[in-house]
């Protein structure tokens, strides 16, 4: 692996955010940043470009798809990767599968494993081209 | 009973009457020597009044009676006569209430025979006491005339009183006739042999006869079914035995009719033991039918209303699944994401932490699948449904459980057709539904003696009667048109009809804590509801239980899909 890949979460749980953190370090594989709202994370995509983001669905003040609209706005975000993480969804909807793709976008039901979820970020990384 | 009375007290009273005169007569006589005989003669005549309070009622209602009586007391008065020495008076009036006594009688001839004797006697008496000579014997003579024209002007009042009541009687015969004639319902009489006395017209056209005669002195059993028969004959000896009036009603198959009977006893008026049964037997096919199109809409109107419960609870489980589940996922995701934390923390060689790691992983995984569940209520998601070969189906079903069958020494009985059935349905979700009813029924077999499960496939017209019992007329399936049936019988413990009841009802479980969510049948009634099928139970303790799940056939695409695609567009974003 030449380089980390960077990973933004945004999402509201500031405990979820600190064990996903901790678990993508210990991979060696991940660089991860936090925003524990929508406005914080979208200066932090600005500001670090991550290779990929983690989007909670929802959160209080901007909702998940408000903060996609308007990362996809950005012109210097709009090309970053996106999964949105939900508690609404299940496995079964997603025929099996941690990663569902509807459209352009990409989702993933919680709860979910470091392992799934770092299978999903990898498999999102790699369709998208690498980035 | 009252004029009974009255006609007794009235004979008794005249005759007491015509007794007080003659003792009178009798006690103030001027004639001396016959005096003891006179007071004998009143004894004995007294004693014949008493006694008529020992007659019975009825009698006085017979001619011999007053006859008797007229003949009885025309002897009686003469010899009363003869002995007060006093035949010149006007003693022989004392006969006018005799008459009166005898006309009641109404018989003519017999009246006049009393009388002549009558006439008779006096006219012995007034000669042997010598009024018939010297100058006022025609005066005496003529009381004979006399007497018989007053007897016979009372016997013609009392004929035409008679002829009266005679002629009322007969109008009122005359409309029992008309009853028994031209009555649409059927009237007979039949005695304890079950053999007809008397049959009214339409009993015996019923029965193909030309006349009453024909009919007379048939066995009521040959000319009914054995069961209309037997039921007859049974309720007949009741009426004999205990001399009860019986109702009940009948069906006969042939001519597919309602019958109402009534059966009454015919008593003997003296010895008061019934000799024969009258009854009254009346069709009521259309009531019948009415009460039972009645019962019929009841039944649905129960059913819908018990099916609209079951949505109206599925529906708010749905809604309340869905606003719990995001906030038990993410405090879930915190202790998924923590535990993974942790476990990278444990050095390998400690046992205990990892199996702990585990056991907590699982813990939470149970939750996760109850939520799942619990999530399948609302209808957040939609179904794609397509087009699926039933038999295909359970053969992939039976692949994945093959396994748990032997393991549990369940046989399968497999009753497929030839020609392939298919139905509209979303594969994984029918699959689940199939599994499950499987995996329950392999656990109700769990100690039964014989597990047998027996597995059919058909696809069989709606009918109005219903396939079978326990088929739910529901808005989804119409008359005549086909439906997709899967029968799934097991041998195994059944279940009463309380526990048949609730059985689809969310969190309605049989099975031990953390064996069964109590989900599993509620979500599979859920799941062919979307597919616009039914699903119902039929069970019986200690012989099995049935499911049967109703379905679409594929022709019938567009509707089953009707309201997925409604929900999937009203959601837009939908995952």
């Amino acid at each position: 692996m030449s380089m980390k890949k960077k990973v933004l979460i945004i999402e509201d749980e500031e405990d979820f955010c600190f064990f996903v953190r901790e678990n993508l370090n210990n991979t060696g594989e991940f660089e991860v940043f936090i925003a524990t709202n929508g406005a914080y994370g979208i200066e932090i995509a600005r500001k670090r470009s991550p290779d990929i983001i983690l989007l909670d669905l929802m959160m209080p003040g901007m909702s998940g798809e408000q903060v996609a609209d308007e990362l996809n706005r950005i012109p210097e975000t709009s090309g970053i990767p996106k999964i949105f993480l939900t508690a609404l969804a299940t496995k079964d909807d997603t025929g099996g599968n941690v990663l569902k793709k509807s459209g352009e976008s990409y989702f993933v039901a919680k709860p979910v494993r470091t392992k799934e979820l770092v299978k999903a970020i990898k498999e999102v990384l790699e369709e998208t081209g690498g980035r | 009973m009252a004029y009974a009375l009255s006609r007794k007290r009235l004979i008794y009273i005249i005759r007491l009457l015509v007794v007080i005169v003659l003792a009178y007569f009798i006690v103030f006589s001027p004639v001396d020597g016959i005096k003891y005989a006179g007071y004998a003669f009143i004894a004995f005549y007294l004693a014949t009044c008493l006694l008529v309070f020992y007659i019975p009622e009825s009698y006085f209602y017979e001619g011999p009676l007053f006859y008797g009586f007229a003949l009885f007391d025309s002897v009686m008065i003469g010899i009363g006569i003869y002995l007060s020495g006093m035949a010149g008076t006007d003693l022989y009036l004392v006969y006018f209430f005799i008459i009166c006594l005898a006309a009641m009688g109404a018989k003519f001839r017999y009246l006049m025979i009393s009388v002549t004797l009558f006439a008779g006697i006096y006219g012995i008496i007034l000669h042997n006491q010598g009024y018939l000579a010297g100058d006022e014997a025609v005066g005496y003579l003529l009381r004979l005339p006399l007497i018989i024209i007053i007897a016979i002007f009372f016997g013609f009042l009392a004929t035409i009183a008679d002829t009266d009541s005679q002629n009322r009687l007969q109008e009122t015969e005359r409309q029992y006739q008309l009853l028994f004639n031209y009555s649409d319902i059927l009237i007979f009489t039949i005695n304890p042999a079950g053999e007809f006395l008397s049959a009214n017209p339409k009993l015996y056209k019923q029965h193909g006869f030309s006349s009453e005669i024909e009919m007379l002195g048939m066995p009521y059993e040959s000319l009914h079914e054995p069961e209309d028969a037997d039921l007859f004959m049974g309720h007949l000896q009741t009426v004999f035995t205990t001399g009860a009036f019986v109702e009940y009603e009948s069906y006969d198959k042939q001519k597919d009719k309602w019958y109402s009977h009534a059966l009454s006893p015919i008593k003997d008026p003296e010895k008061g033991d019934v000799f024969a049964v009258g009854g009254m037997s009346r069709d009521i096919t259309e009531r019948v039918k009415k009460e039972k199109e009645l019962q019929k809409a009841y039944d649905i109107l129960r059913e819908t209303r018990e099916q609209l419960i079951q949505k109206d609870k599925m529906a708010s489980l749905g809604r309340l699944a869905s606003g719990i589940a995001h906030e038990i996922r993410n405090p879930m995701e915190i202790i998924l994401m923590g535990i993974d934390y942790l476990e990278t923390n444990i050095p390998e060689d400690n046992g205990t932490g990892r199996k702990s790691i585990d056991r907590i992983y699982n813990a939470v995984d149970r939750v996760n699948i109850i939520i799942n569940d619990i999530l399948k209520f609302s209808r957040k998601t939609a179904f794609v449904m397509e087009t699926v070969n039933v038999c295909s189906l359970m053969e992939d079903v039976m692949k994945l459980t093959g396994h748990h069958l032997r393991k549990n020494n369940v046989s399968v009985r497999k009753n497929y057709p030839a020609a392939e059935i298919e139905t509209g349905a979303n594969r994984t979700m029918l699959e689940q539904v199939i599994l499950n009813i499987l995996y329950n029924a392999v656990d109700s077999m769990e100690d039964a003696p014989t597990k047998e499960l027996t597995i059919r496939i058909c696809e069989i017209t709606v009918s109005d009667v219903g396939y079978k019992t326990g088929y739910r007329q529901t808005d989804y399936f119409k008359v005549g048109e086909k439906m997709v049936v899967i029968e799934i019988i097991d041998t195994g413990k059944g279940m009463d009809e309380e526990v048949s009841r609730k059985i689809f009802e969310p969190f309605f479980t049989t099975k031990e804590i953390g064996k069964g969510t109590g989900l599993g049948l509620s979500l599979a009634h859920m799941i062919i509801d979307r597919m616009k099928g039914t699903i119902d139970v039929e069970s019986r303790v200690g012989e099995g239980t049935s499911f049967f799940v109703k379905l679409q056939p594929a022709a019938n695409m567009a509707y089953i899909m009707k309201d997925e695609i409604d929900e999937h567009e009203k959601k837009g974003l939908d995952y």
